[in-house]
């Protein structure tokens, strides 16, 4: 979905080039961050999952093409490293060190591809209309509310609004078929 | 007004009746209009708008220098480490060379087969007792070659003693030496190992006389 990495940038991952992890996780980085904060709910956990994230990742680039998109991969690697992470969490806070692993995930493991693309989406979408999307969707701010919060004019407001919903609407419009 | 027009509409959830008509009418922008809910809902989200810490890009790269650092440090010691063992391996060799002419038919023959993270491989060691240790010819067929960073290293055991006979990187017919005698330490197994400063076998086994 949207703008990838080059394979020239993968390579280069592979050979642990600080400027190639640091694209990398520009890129990717939020949408990792989103995944396990949103399946494990804490913030210092989510930080320790994106860190192991990209370490496996560095360490499994090698067997990974370079000429793929590295979304689908680096998703599963997070999502494995989340779960691992909650499986842990759950044996340290269990009083009964014989209680047998945890099989059932929280619901908040559910929908975390949707996550991953929408927050890899609004990464792409310039930070000035990320805000005003911000302020609508998740403040539900009107348009003139937001004006005075941003302190710019209505029109700027409607006319950034108009340009983020369009360019999001065409990043997110292969969602489900890219979680097929 | 397009499609793109419409999708930007319904995302923003400012559908009109005109827009409304739209997606009715349109196959393509209702294929879409699942994903568009989808995206809509996850805006209201908490947290997907929740930002990581801004240093945290560079704790990532620092670890992950911070890890070849340690991965090329231990390779160079291991192998500074390896040169002079090297330079006696050969020595060994050369005597074991002279002692396996005279004695051509090993002493003792067994299999070594692949585990379950290497289930296609198979192996089998032929062993001289030698006055300078043991010479060992591996066979190895179906193993895939190391991965960059990695040896493969064969280890002779007898319980928890572990001995090293030497490390390899791909199938063939490989030759190992060890100081030990088979009769003592019966357990002959492989293992991948990553070029780090631990020297102790990895929970990584990929051939092993007893599994």
């Amino acid at each position: 979905m949207g703008e990838g990495i080059s394979p020239k940038v993968l390579r280069r991952f592979r050979e642990g080039d600080a400027g190639a992890v640091r694209e990398l996780y520009d890129r990717y980085g939020r949408a990792v961050f989103t995944v396990a904060y949103r399946s494990l709910g804490d913030r210092s956990l989510a930080e320790e999952a994106v860190q192991q994230t990209f370490l496996q990742a560095w360490r499994a680039a090698g067997r990974f093409d370079p000429d793929r998109d590295p979304a689908p991969w680096l998703y599963a690697i997070a999502r494995r490293v989340t779960v691992d992470l909650y499986r842990r969490e759950r044996r340290h806070q269990s009083a009964d060190p014989s209680e047998p692993e945890v099989a059932v995930l929280s619901q908040s493991f559910e929908g975390t591809w949707e996550a991953w693309e929408v927050r890899s989406a609004l990464d792409q979408v310039p930070a000035e209309e990320r805000e005003i999307l911000h302020a609508t969707h998740y403040l539900g701010l009107t348009h003139e509310e937001t004006a005075e919060r941003l302190r710019i004019p209505v029109g700027t407001v409607k006319s950034r609004s108009y340009r983020a919903h369009r360019r999001l609407a065409g990043l997110l419009s292969h969602l489900r078929e890219a979680t097929a | 007004m397009n499609c793109d027009e419409i999708r930007a509409m319904y995302l923003a959830g400012e559908t009109d009746d005109l827009s409304r008509a739209h997606l009715v009418e349109c196959a393509s922008c209702r294929a879409v209009q699942g994903d568009l809910e989808i995206g809509r809902r996850a805006l209201m989200d908490p947290t997907i708008w929740e930002e990581p810490p801004a240093e945290l890009g560079d704790q990532v790269v620092a670890l992950i220098s911070g890890q070849l650092t340690s991965r090329k440090g231990g390779a160079d010691r291991r192998e500074r480490w390896m040169r002079p063992l090297a330079a006696a391996a050969l020595v060994v060799v050369a005597v074991g060379l002279y002692a396996a002419l005279r004695t051509p038919s090993p002493d003792w023959e067994v299999a070594m087969p692949g585990t379950d993270l290497a289930p296609a491989a198979t192996s089998t060691v032929k062993g001289w007792n030698t006055d300078s240790g043991t010479r060992m010819i591996v066979a190895i067929e179906g193993l895939a070659p190391a991965p960059s960073g990695s040896v493969y290293e064969l280890w002779l055991s007898q319980g928890p003693l572990h001995v090293s006979a030497g490390t390899f990187t791909a199938a063939g017919e490989i030759e190992l030496w060890s100081g030990v005698s088979r009769a003592d330490f019966p357990r002959l197994w492989v293992t991948l190992e990553l070029l780090d400063e631990d020297e102790s076998p990895s929970g990584s086994t990929v051939l092993d006389t007893e599994a």
